[in-house]
Protein backbone atom coordinates (compact mmCIF):
# COMPACT_ATOMS: atom_id res chain seq x y z
CA UNK A 1 0.00 0.00 0.00
CA UNK A 2 2.49 2.26 0.62
CA UNK A 3 4.66 1.30 -2.05
CA UNK A 4 2.31 2.33 -4.37
CA UNK A 5 1.36 5.70 -2.51
CA UNK A 6 4.78 6.27 -3.59
CA UNK A 7 4.20 5.49 -7.16
CA UNK A 8 1.35 8.03 -7.29
CA UNK A 9 3.51 10.53 -6.14
CA UNK A 10 6.20 9.74 -8.45
CA UNK A 11 3.80 10.02 -11.42
CA UNK A 12 2.20 13.07 -9.73
CA UNK A 13 5.90 14.27 -9.68
CA UNK A 14 6.42 13.20 -12.92
CA UNK A 15 3.57 15.27 -14.26
CA UNK A 16 4.51 17.99 -12.22
CA UNK A 17 7.98 18.67 -13.64
CA UNK A 18 6.66 18.49 -17.16
CA UNK A 19 4.13 21.21 -16.80
CA UNK A 20 6.75 23.59 -15.42
CA UNK A 21 9.51 22.65 -17.98
CA UNK A 22 6.94 23.16 -20.64
CA UNK A 23 5.76 26.38 -19.08
CA UNK A 24 9.27 28.11 -19.27
CA UNK A 25 9.42 27.10 -23.09
CA UNK A 26 7.05 30.57 -23.78
CA UNK A 27 9.41 32.73 -21.91
CA UNK A 28 12.43 33.09 -24.39
CA UNK A 29 12.97 35.95 -27.24
CA UNK A 30 12.37 35.72 -30.60
CA UNK A 31 14.40 38.48 -32.43
CA UNK A 32 17.98 39.66 -32.90
CA UNK A 33 19.05 42.85 -34.98
CA UNK A 34 22.24 44.20 -36.88
CA UNK A 35 22.81 47.93 -36.27
CA UNK A 36 25.40 49.02 -38.81
CA UNK A 37 27.34 51.57 -39.33
CA UNK A 38 29.45 52.35 -41.74
CA UNK A 39 32.18 54.89 -41.94
CA UNK A 40 33.59 55.95 -45.27
CA UNK A 41 37.12 57.80 -45.19
CA UNK A 42 38.65 60.01 -47.76
CA UNK A 43 41.50 58.88 -49.52
CA UNK A 44 43.96 59.75 -52.01
CA UNK A 45 46.14 57.55 -54.09
CA UNK A 46 49.09 57.43 -56.55
CA UNK A 47 50.42 54.66 -58.32
CA UNK A 48 53.48 54.26 -60.58
CA UNK A 49 53.99 51.21 -62.71
CA UNK A 50 55.50 49.32 -60.51
CA UNK A 51 53.20 49.99 -57.26
CA UNK A 52 50.03 49.93 -59.56
CA UNK A 53 50.88 46.23 -60.22
CA UNK A 54 52.28 45.31 -56.70
CA UNK A 55 48.99 47.26 -54.46
CA UNK A 56 51.55 49.21 -52.83
CA UNK A 57 49.70 51.95 -53.41
CA UNK A 58 50.17 54.88 -51.43
CA UNK A 59 50.35 59.37 -51.44
CA UNK A 60 53.57 60.37 -52.64
CA UNK A 61 55.57 58.51 -55.56
CA UNK A 62 59.20 59.35 -56.42
CA UNK A 63 60.03 59.28 -59.98
CA UNK A 64 63.81 59.14 -61.18
CA UNK A 65 64.99 60.84 -64.52
CA UNK A 66 68.37 60.44 -65.57
CA UNK A 67 69.89 61.50 -68.90
CA UNK A 68 73.44 59.98 -70.41
CA UNK A 69 75.13 61.26 -73.25
CA UNK A 70 78.12 59.29 -74.61
CA UNK A 71 79.70 59.62 -77.92
CA UNK A 72 77.81 57.20 -79.56
CA UNK A 73 74.40 57.14 -77.55
CA UNK A 74 72.17 59.07 -75.25
CA UNK A 75 69.79 56.85 -72.74
CA UNK A 76 67.20 58.84 -71.46
CA UNK A 77 65.04 57.14 -68.87
CA UNK A 78 62.17 59.02 -68.45
CA UNK A 79 58.59 57.87 -69.03
CA UNK A 80 56.27 57.55 -66.18
CA UNK A 81 52.58 56.73 -65.58
CA UNK A 82 51.28 57.89 -62.39
CA UNK A 83 47.72 57.27 -61.91
CA UNK A 84 45.68 58.90 -59.22
CA UNK A 85 42.49 58.46 -57.73
CA UNK A 86 40.50 60.04 -55.16
CA UNK A 87 37.34 59.94 -53.61
CA UNK A 88 37.43 63.50 -52.64
CA UNK A 89 36.35 66.52 -54.28
CA UNK A 90 39.30 69.00 -53.66
CA UNK A 91 42.59 67.64 -54.34
CA UNK A 92 45.84 68.68 -56.41
CA UNK A 93 48.69 66.66 -57.51
CA UNK A 94 52.36 68.43 -56.52
CA UNK A 95 55.94 67.96 -57.56
CA UNK A 96 59.26 68.68 -55.97
CA UNK A 97 62.04 68.38 -58.13
CA UNK A 98 65.47 66.98 -56.62
CA UNK A 99 68.53 67.28 -59.13
CA UNK A 100 70.99 63.98 -57.84
CA UNK A 101 74.80 64.06 -58.09
CA UNK A 102 76.43 63.00 -61.49
CA UNK A 103 79.43 61.21 -62.30
CA UNK A 104 80.15 63.28 -65.49
CA UNK A 105 79.91 66.80 -66.31
CA UNK A 106 75.81 67.78 -65.66
CA UNK A 107 73.65 68.37 -68.63
CA UNK A 108 72.42 72.26 -68.60
CA UNK A 109 69.23 71.80 -67.26
CA UNK A 110 67.32 74.18 -69.77
CA UNK A 111 68.29 72.26 -72.70
CA UNK A 112 65.95 69.80 -70.70
CA UNK A 113 62.25 69.55 -71.38
CA UNK A 114 59.26 68.36 -69.17
CA UNK A 115 56.26 67.44 -70.96
CA UNK A 116 53.10 65.82 -69.18
CA UNK A 117 49.67 65.09 -70.67
CA UNK A 118 46.75 63.17 -69.04
CA UNK A 119 44.04 60.01 -69.91
CA UNK A 120 41.35 58.36 -67.96
CA UNK A 121 40.75 54.83 -67.04
CA UNK A 122 37.42 53.27 -68.46
CA UNK A 123 35.60 54.28 -64.92
CA UNK A 124 37.15 57.46 -64.33
CA UNK A 125 35.82 61.20 -64.64
CA UNK A 126 37.82 62.95 -67.54
CA UNK A 127 36.96 65.97 -65.80
CA UNK A 128 38.15 64.99 -62.61
CA UNK A 129 41.35 67.27 -63.11
CA UNK A 130 42.92 69.51 -65.16
CA UNK A 131 46.99 70.57 -65.86
CA UNK A 132 47.98 73.56 -64.10
CA UNK A 133 50.27 75.48 -66.70
CA UNK A 134 52.67 76.20 -67.39
CA UNK A 135 52.50 72.02 -67.34
CA UNK A 136 49.81 72.44 -70.43
CA UNK A 137 52.74 73.05 -72.40
CA UNK A 138 56.24 71.22 -72.40
CA UNK A 139 58.13 72.85 -70.03
CA UNK A 140 61.97 73.55 -68.81
CA UNK A 141 63.15 72.07 -66.05
CA UNK A 142 65.74 74.89 -65.46
CA UNK A 143 62.27 76.80 -64.69
CA UNK A 144 61.57 74.41 -61.67
CA UNK A 145 62.83 75.30 -58.45
CA UNK A 146 65.08 72.84 -56.66
CA UNK A 147 63.13 71.27 -53.55
CA UNK A 148 60.27 73.56 -54.09
CA UNK A 149 56.42 72.16 -54.98
CA UNK A 150 55.21 73.29 -58.28
CA UNK A 151 51.38 72.21 -59.08
CA UNK A 152 50.67 70.11 -61.88
CA UNK A 153 47.54 68.62 -61.50
CA UNK A 154 44.44 70.35 -59.93
CA UNK A 155 40.91 68.15 -59.05
CA UNK A 156 38.38 69.04 -58.72
CA UNK A 157 36.26 65.97 -58.47
CA UNK A 158 36.32 62.65 -57.43
CA UNK A 159 38.18 60.37 -60.05
CA UNK A 160 35.31 57.79 -60.35
CA UNK A 161 32.86 58.38 -62.65
CA UNK A 162 31.26 54.49 -62.05
CA UNK A 163 31.29 51.49 -59.66
CA UNK A 164 34.50 49.67 -59.94
CA UNK A 165 34.86 47.45 -56.71
CA UNK A 166 38.64 46.36 -57.66
CA UNK A 167 39.25 49.90 -58.02
CA UNK A 168 41.76 48.94 -61.70
CA UNK A 169 39.86 51.41 -64.08
CA UNK A 170 38.61 54.31 -62.14
CA UNK A 171 42.37 56.42 -62.33
CA UNK A 172 42.85 59.58 -63.22
CA UNK A 173 45.96 59.39 -65.74
CA UNK A 174 49.11 62.09 -65.91
CA UNK A 175 51.98 60.78 -67.76
CA UNK A 176 55.23 62.70 -67.98
CA UNK A 177 58.53 62.47 -69.90
CA UNK A 178 61.37 63.89 -70.61
CA UNK A 179 63.34 65.31 -73.69
CA UNK A 180 66.37 66.52 -74.57
CA UNK A 181 66.06 69.89 -76.31
CA UNK A 182 68.18 69.29 -79.21
CA UNK A 183 67.16 72.88 -81.23
CA UNK A 184 69.64 74.46 -78.44
CA UNK A 185 73.45 75.03 -79.23
CA UNK A 186 74.81 71.45 -79.38
CA UNK A 187 78.74 72.82 -79.45
CA UNK A 188 78.44 74.68 -76.35
CA UNK A 189 76.44 71.70 -74.76
CA UNK A 190 76.31 68.70 -76.56
CA UNK A 191 80.32 68.51 -78.19
CA UNK A 192 82.46 69.71 -75.64
CA UNK A 193 86.23 69.90 -77.27
CA UNK A 194 89.09 69.42 -75.16
CA UNK A 195 91.76 72.09 -76.67
CA UNK A 196 94.26 69.43 -76.26
CA UNK A 197 92.58 66.53 -77.73
CA UNK A 198 90.20 67.98 -80.40
CA UNK A 199 87.12 65.67 -81.51
CA UNK A 200 86.82 64.15 -78.27
CA UNK A 201 83.28 64.13 -76.90
CA UNK A 202 82.94 64.29 -73.26
CA UNK A 203 80.29 61.83 -71.27
CA UNK A 204 77.56 64.28 -69.80
CA UNK A 205 74.91 63.44 -67.14
CA UNK A 206 71.66 64.73 -65.53
CA UNK A 207 70.13 62.88 -62.59
CA UNK A 208 66.65 64.31 -60.62
CA UNK A 209 64.15 62.97 -59.01
CA UNK A 210 60.83 64.17 -59.01
CA UNK A 211 58.56 63.42 -55.83
CA UNK A 212 54.84 63.74 -56.53
CA UNK A 213 52.57 63.77 -53.92
CA UNK A 214 48.73 63.89 -53.62
CA UNK A 215 47.17 66.62 -51.29
CA UNK A 216 43.58 67.46 -50.20
CA UNK A 217 42.60 70.81 -50.49
CA UNK B 1 -8.47 2.46 -3.49
CA UNK B 2 -9.48 2.79 -7.60
CA UNK B 3 -10.88 6.35 -6.52
CA UNK B 4 -7.61 7.46 -5.27
CA UNK B 5 -6.18 6.17 -8.57
CA UNK B 6 -8.84 7.38 -10.58
CA UNK B 7 -7.91 10.86 -8.91
CA UNK B 8 -4.12 10.72 -9.24
CA UNK B 9 -4.74 10.24 -12.90
CA UNK B 10 -7.35 12.92 -13.34
CA UNK B 11 -4.24 15.07 -11.37
CA UNK B 12 -1.92 13.86 -13.94
CA UNK B 13 -4.02 14.65 -17.09
CA UNK B 14 -4.39 18.15 -15.80
CA UNK B 15 -0.83 18.89 -15.59
CA UNK B 16 -0.38 17.17 -19.12
CA UNK B 17 -2.87 19.59 -20.56
CA UNK B 18 -1.14 22.61 -19.31
CA UNK B 19 2.08 21.21 -20.38
CA UNK B 20 0.14 20.19 -24.05
CA UNK B 21 -1.59 24.00 -23.86
CA UNK B 22 2.36 25.31 -23.76
CA UNK B 23 3.32 22.99 -25.98
CA UNK B 24 0.83 24.43 -27.98
CA UNK B 25 2.19 28.19 -27.92
CA UNK B 26 5.26 26.49 -29.38
CA UNK B 27 8.32 28.23 -28.46
CA UNK B 28 11.08 29.89 -30.75
CA UNK B 29 14.86 31.39 -29.38
CA UNK B 30 17.66 33.52 -30.93
CA UNK B 31 20.61 34.00 -29.07
CA UNK B 32 24.57 34.64 -30.25
CA UNK B 33 27.05 32.13 -29.92
CA UNK B 34 27.49 32.68 -25.90
CA UNK B 35 23.88 32.32 -25.55
CA UNK B 36 22.67 35.63 -24.86
CA UNK B 37 18.50 36.24 -25.62
CA UNK B 38 17.95 39.31 -27.68
CA UNK B 39 20.88 39.73 -29.21
CA UNK B 40 22.72 42.87 -31.00
CA UNK B 41 25.34 42.69 -33.66
CA UNK B 42 26.41 46.03 -34.43
CA UNK B 43 28.58 46.29 -37.40
CA UNK B 44 31.21 48.50 -37.92
CA UNK B 45 32.72 48.94 -41.02
CA UNK B 46 35.80 51.61 -41.73
CA UNK B 47 35.87 51.91 -46.03
CA UNK B 48 39.11 53.44 -46.74
CA UNK B 49 39.39 53.04 -50.22
CA UNK B 50 43.03 51.32 -51.81
CA UNK B 51 44.49 49.74 -55.18
CA UNK B 52 43.59 47.03 -55.50
CA UNK B 53 39.81 47.54 -54.50
CA UNK B 54 39.12 45.00 -51.41
CA UNK B 55 35.82 43.83 -50.01
CA UNK B 56 35.44 44.33 -45.67
CA UNK B 57 33.64 41.89 -44.83
CA UNK B 58 31.71 41.60 -40.95
CA UNK B 59 29.98 38.29 -39.68
CA UNK B 60 27.79 37.60 -37.54
CA UNK B 61 26.55 34.20 -36.53
CA UNK B 62 23.00 33.30 -34.58
CA UNK B 63 21.62 30.10 -32.71
CA UNK B 64 17.87 29.16 -33.18
CA UNK B 65 15.99 27.13 -31.06
CA UNK B 66 13.03 26.37 -31.91
CA UNK B 67 10.47 23.63 -30.22
CA UNK B 68 7.37 23.71 -32.55
CA UNK B 69 4.98 20.46 -34.05
CA UNK B 70 5.06 22.22 -37.08
CA UNK B 71 6.89 24.25 -39.58
CA UNK B 72 8.76 27.44 -38.78
CA UNK B 73 10.39 30.34 -40.42
CA UNK B 74 13.17 33.03 -39.66
CA UNK B 75 12.28 36.45 -41.14
CA UNK B 76 13.95 39.72 -41.28
CA UNK B 77 13.42 43.57 -42.09
CA UNK B 78 15.74 46.29 -42.96
CA UNK B 79 16.14 49.80 -42.15
CA UNK B 80 17.62 51.18 -45.23
CA UNK B 81 21.07 52.68 -44.98
CA UNK B 82 21.28 56.00 -45.28
CA UNK B 83 24.08 58.73 -44.78
CA UNK B 84 24.50 60.37 -41.73
CA UNK B 85 27.45 62.45 -42.32
CA UNK B 86 29.65 63.71 -45.22
CA UNK B 87 28.38 65.24 -48.82
CA UNK B 88 28.55 64.82 -52.23
CA UNK B 89 25.66 63.62 -54.96
CA UNK B 90 23.12 61.33 -53.49
CA UNK B 91 23.60 58.71 -56.25
CA UNK B 92 27.33 57.93 -54.64
CA UNK B 93 25.86 57.24 -51.56
CA UNK B 94 26.53 53.40 -50.36
CA UNK B 95 23.30 51.72 -50.62
CA UNK B 96 21.54 48.56 -49.91
CA UNK B 97 22.21 47.15 -53.06
CA UNK B 98 25.85 47.53 -52.33
CA UNK B 99 26.09 45.58 -49.39
CA UNK B 100 27.03 41.80 -49.94
CA UNK B 101 25.09 38.83 -48.31
CA UNK B 102 26.18 35.07 -48.25
CA UNK B 103 24.93 33.03 -45.14
CA UNK B 104 24.93 29.40 -44.34
CA UNK B 105 23.44 27.38 -41.98
CA UNK B 106 23.90 24.15 -40.20
CA UNK B 107 22.29 21.66 -37.52
CA UNK B 108 24.24 21.07 -34.37
CA UNK B 109 23.01 18.11 -32.28
CA UNK B 110 19.03 19.17 -33.69
CA UNK B 111 16.49 17.03 -32.54
CA UNK B 112 14.42 16.48 -35.36
CA UNK B 113 13.49 18.15 -38.63
CA UNK B 114 15.19 20.41 -41.14
CA UNK B 115 15.99 23.89 -41.80
CA UNK B 116 17.25 25.75 -45.07
CA UNK B 117 18.37 29.15 -46.61
CA UNK B 118 15.45 30.48 -49.27
CA UNK B 119 16.18 32.14 -52.38
CA UNK B 120 17.67 34.61 -52.88
CA UNK B 121 19.28 34.44 -49.65
CA UNK B 122 20.70 30.41 -50.58
CA UNK B 123 23.07 32.34 -52.55
CA UNK B 124 25.08 35.65 -53.22
CA UNK B 125 22.76 38.60 -52.74
CA UNK B 126 22.47 42.21 -51.35
CA UNK B 127 20.85 43.54 -48.53
CA UNK B 128 18.40 44.88 -50.23
CA UNK B 129 16.72 41.60 -50.69
CA UNK B 130 15.24 42.43 -47.18
CA UNK B 131 12.29 44.03 -47.26
CA UNK B 132 12.06 47.26 -45.69
CA UNK B 133 8.21 46.52 -44.62
CA UNK B 134 9.49 43.38 -42.57
CA UNK B 135 8.34 39.64 -43.02
CA UNK B 136 10.92 38.26 -45.21
CA UNK B 137 11.75 34.62 -45.32
CA UNK B 138 15.72 33.90 -44.64
CA UNK B 139 15.13 30.99 -43.35
CA UNK B 140 12.41 28.02 -43.83
CA UNK B 141 12.75 24.74 -40.94
CA UNK B 142 10.55 22.19 -39.41
CA UNK B 143 10.31 20.60 -36.43
CA UNK B 144 12.24 21.05 -33.17
CA UNK B 145 15.94 21.41 -32.16
CA UNK B 146 15.53 19.98 -29.14
CA UNK B 147 12.97 18.90 -26.08
CA UNK B 148 12.19 22.22 -23.96
CA UNK B 149 14.49 23.28 -26.76
CA UNK B 150 13.94 27.06 -25.89
CA UNK B 151 16.42 27.11 -23.11
CA UNK B 152 20.02 27.69 -24.29
CA UNK B 153 20.61 24.11 -25.17
CA UNK B 154 23.43 22.42 -27.51
CA UNK B 155 20.98 21.83 -29.77
CA UNK B 156 20.32 24.51 -32.57
CA UNK B 157 20.52 25.82 -35.84
CA UNK B 158 23.70 27.79 -36.20
CA UNK B 159 23.07 30.73 -39.15
CA UNK B 160 26.40 32.30 -40.16
CA UNK B 161 25.76 35.88 -42.19
CA UNK B 162 28.40 37.50 -44.09
CA UNK B 163 28.01 41.58 -45.14
CA UNK B 164 30.14 43.35 -47.57
CA UNK B 165 30.69 46.24 -48.58
CA UNK B 166 33.51 46.94 -51.41
CA UNK B 167 36.17 50.06 -50.72
CA UNK B 168 35.04 51.90 -54.20
CA UNK B 169 36.37 55.40 -54.51
CA UNK B 170 32.99 56.56 -55.94
CA UNK B 171 31.41 56.48 -52.80
CA UNK B 172 31.07 59.98 -50.92
CA UNK B 173 33.26 59.57 -47.82
CA UNK B 174 31.12 60.41 -44.46
CA UNK B 175 28.96 58.43 -42.16
CA UNK B 176 26.32 55.70 -42.98
CA UNK B 177 23.68 53.64 -40.44
CA UNK B 178 21.27 51.17 -41.31
CA UNK B 179 19.68 47.86 -39.17
CA UNK B 180 18.65 44.11 -39.84
CA UNK B 181 16.39 42.81 -37.64
CA UNK B 182 16.02 38.83 -37.54
CA UNK B 183 12.13 37.24 -36.25
CA UNK B 184 12.11 33.93 -35.42
CA UNK B 185 8.12 32.63 -35.44
CA UNK B 186 5.64 29.81 -36.79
Amino acid sequence: MQSKAIKYLFVFAVAFWLSLSMGMLKAYSHQAVVPLSIKVNGKLVITDEHSELSGHSRNAVPCNISLDRRRNSFNITSAHRLKVRSNLNKWKLVGQIVELPTEYKKINSKNIILKYHTEVGPKANPNAAKLIAPFTAPVSISALSNNKDFVVLEGNSKTSIDKDPGNMNNWYGVNFSVEYNKSYNKKSDYLIVNSYKPKKYRRRQYRASINYTLVSI
Amino acid sequence: MNNKITAFFIISLFFFLLSIKSVSAQCYSITNSSNTLNPSFTHTFTITPNVPGTNIVNTHVIRLRVFSLGAWKLTASRIAITRTSGSGASSDDIKDTDIGWTASIRPVSVLFGSASLVAPFSGSTTLNSISTAGGTQIVSGTGSTAFASCTPSTRFYELTVNLSVPQDFIFNSGTYTGMITYTLGP
